[in-house]
């Protein structure tokens, strides 16, 4: 089965720029620096990593918001890399966003059903009548009740907002919507009934995910693979079961060890992965692989050249020239 | 070593008074670490604040209650006294190191202020305590960094430079208002790892406030989880973790996602979102979203009680475990 996504190799370089009248470009942040994977059709792919490894870039090039330095984007086996006009427009009903901070992304001029309907008015959805049937039914499937309709955004809590940002997301049957830290702004028992509402609508409309977040054991709950991504490249990509119970990249297994887990007991018994305080160097002339400044196991090797994405066991890629134990 | 009684704090705003804190008790044993939860409005800052006398008065004042420090009552004391403690025998650190930095002063001036201010040393001496306390908070190169400016340094960095403050005295009770939730889970790591080895070195007592429960089992002894302005649940962690008596604190576990657990099935949250606290429901602060309301929940607040020796919790069905299916 062709995949519904394809990310071949992106890039994305932002210039450093000195000096306000005569602008110099003094050096370039490599963001992301060559990634690829797929999604399937219907796939939840999970992308975690630490803050400034790149993965919201990569969200925000698959959605437009950003043009890549280099690479291509496929989707439906076709080649969305570099649209603009009315192509672009029409790709914008498939893939969708939703925003980390439901403060920001919502117009506070606008009210929510407003909002909701912007989407399917753009994309001509059709008269004022059945734009705003649609919109309750949306507002309904994500668990907003139909006098929200003409409120502000400041008037809801920050877990009826990111549903507002779900439904605009939806509204027009997009196929792939890519999740950027849906549920990090709230608290945990609100991001517990997003995360189940984000599953639900899944189900009931079919969709895949691209679902970007630093927090691990969400994307645990929610992803069927998980891509790990360190300044700028994949390290790991496995499935969710494999990547969690055997990791074999040293950075998976550091930032595994690292999260806390609410159990005591387990607690004192871990054994926790002690990284070395890295340098966060993104303009990078990296020798060799990335992560080895703060890796306990480099070798020579690790300095002089960058080990490959390979395919170690069946769909469990890793860059690593010691991965496991 | 601290003990707080029916604390309440009132917050004045134009459109009327809230009470952010209200009738909040409990007590940390020297040595011990408490963990504080609660979600956001639930008051825990609020209370950290209070304990440190750093609420504004424009704003926030304490309508009753006695906060107890080594026998001594903050809320009472003068200035002068309180100058003496704060900062020196109690400190705190807060979430955004960059925040409670002062942007235009070098890492060196701002803890060599702080270690002046508490002891009698010369430039020369604070200089060389200054070097040593942030080689002790794992910063490499500690005498070139004297002289950087915070937004030299990295998050993770910048925090360690105010536990280096904080520690700088060799306080007896720390408090970490969410020191780690500005930073990366590896980093987040170290500096726990950090906070525990410091508080064992120094035997601190520490309170740390927290919305994140894997932080409270890592490291605290006892927890205490807040909701709406009120203590709900008090015990030591195991017993909370394992067996919590509140509905609240069972909600809350319960709707975590977890990396040690396999994915497949749904997570069960919490009806509902928090109250406002303009508008505090009647009866029990959390019938609204609680699965075993019944209508003595609506009609009467349950007291904070000791339901079993050491352990604390604020239901009327705590002591007998009769949770009978939600009714109202």
């Amino acid at each position: 089965m062709e995949p519904l996504l394809k990310v071949v190799d992106l890039v994305k370089h932002f210039p450093i720029e000195r000096g306000t009248i005569f602008k110099r470009q003094s050096g370039v942040v490599k963001a992301v620096d060559g990634v690829s994977f797929d999604i399937k059709e219907g796939e939840t792919l999970g992308l975690v990593g630490e803050s400034g490894c790149g993965k919201t870039t990569i969200g925000r090039c698959i959605v437009g918001l950003e043009r890549p330095t280099s690479g291509q984007i496929f989707f439906n086996n076709s080649d969305i890399t570099f649209l603009r006009g009315k192509e672009f427009r029409r790709l914008r009903k498939e893939i969708q966003i939703i925003f980390q901070d439901p403060y920001s992304s919502l117009n506070p001029r606008m009210t929510a059903g407003e909002i909701i309907s912007e989407p399917l008015i753009i994309h001509k959805f059709g008269s004022d009548q059945k734009v705003k049937e649609k919109v309750l039914d949306l507002m309904e499937s994500v668990g907003l009740k139909r006098e929200h309709y003409s409120r502000y955004p400041h008037e809801f809590s920050g877990g009826q907002r990111q549903r507002i940002g779900i439904a605009r997301a939806i509204a027009l049957n997009p196929r792939l919507v890519v999740c950027d830290e849906p549920t990090s702004a709230l608290d945990v028992s609100i991001q517990a009934q997003v995360l189940n509402l984000l599953v639900e609508l899944k189900e009931k409309f079919k969709l895949s995910y691209l679902f970007i977040s630093h927090d691990l054991s969400v994307v645990r709950y929610l992803s069927e693979r998980v891509a790990v991504m360190y300044l700028g490249k994949l390290v790991e990509l496995a499935e969710n079961e494999k990547l969690y119970s055997q990791p074999l990249h040293p950075y998976t297994q550091a930032l595994l060890s690292a999260v806390p887990v609410p159990d005591p007991n387990k607690e004192r018994k871990r054994k926790r992965v002690v990284l070395k305080s890295g340098l966060s160097d993104y303009s990078g002339v990296f020798s060799g692989c990335r992560f080895q400044p703060r890796c306990w196991k480099a070798k020579d090797i690790c300095q002089q050249k960058e080990p490959d994405l390979e395919e170690i066991e069946a769909n469990h890629f890793v860059r690593c020239y010691f991965p496991g134990n | 070593m601290l003990e707080v009684k029916d604390l309440t704090v009132d917050f004045h705003l134009l459109s009327g008074n809230l009470r952010a804190v209200d009738e909040v008790s409990f007590s940390v044993e020297k040595g011990e670490t408490l963990g504080v939860v609660g979600e956001s409005g639930s008051g825990k800052s609020v209370t950290a604040l209070t304990l440190m006398r750093l609420l504004p008065f424009s704003i926030g004042k304490v309508v009753k209650g006695e906060i107890l420090f080594k026998g001594e009552d903050i809320l009472k004391m003068s200035d002068k006294d309180l100058r003496s403690i704060r900062g020196n025998r109690l400190a705190m650190i807060f979430q955004d190191p960059m925040a409670s930095l002062n942007p235009v002063l070098t890492i060196g001036f701002q803890l060599t202020e702080a270690i002046k201010t508490h002891n009698r040393v010369t430039r020369k001496e604070a200089k060389e305590k200054a070097v040593e306390l942030l080689a002790q908070v794992g910063i490499p190169n500690p005498c070139n960094r004297l002289s950087d400016y915070p937004h030299q340094l990295s998050g993770g960095m910048r925090q360690r430079v105010m536990i280096a403050m904080a520690l700088s005295s060799k306080p007896d009770f720390l408090i970490a208002d969410e020191p780690t939730t500005a930073l990366d889970v590896t980093v987040e790591a170290e500096i726990l790892e950090l906070l525990m080895k410091l508080k064992e070195k120094y035997r601190t007592t520490v309170m740390l406030i927290t919305h994140n429960l894997g932080i409270v089992a890592r490291t605290a002894s006892f927890i205490l989880v807040m909701y709406a302005g009120r203590t709900y649940e008090y015990g030591p962690v195991d017993e909370v973790f394992y067996h919590p008596l509140h509905p609240y604190t069972q909600g809350l576990l319960n709707s975590l996602t977890r990396i040690d657990k396999k994915r497949g099935g749904r997570l069960k949250p919490i009806l509902g979102s928090p109250p406002s606290m303009t508008n505090v429901p009647s009866g029990c602060r959390f019938h609204p979203r609680c699965n075993y309301a019944q209508k003595i929940c609506r009609e009467e607040e349950p007291w904070f009680e000791e339901v079993t020796k050491g352990r604390f919790s604020r239901c009327h069905f705590s002591r007998d475990g009769n949770f009978k299916a939600r009714s109202i």
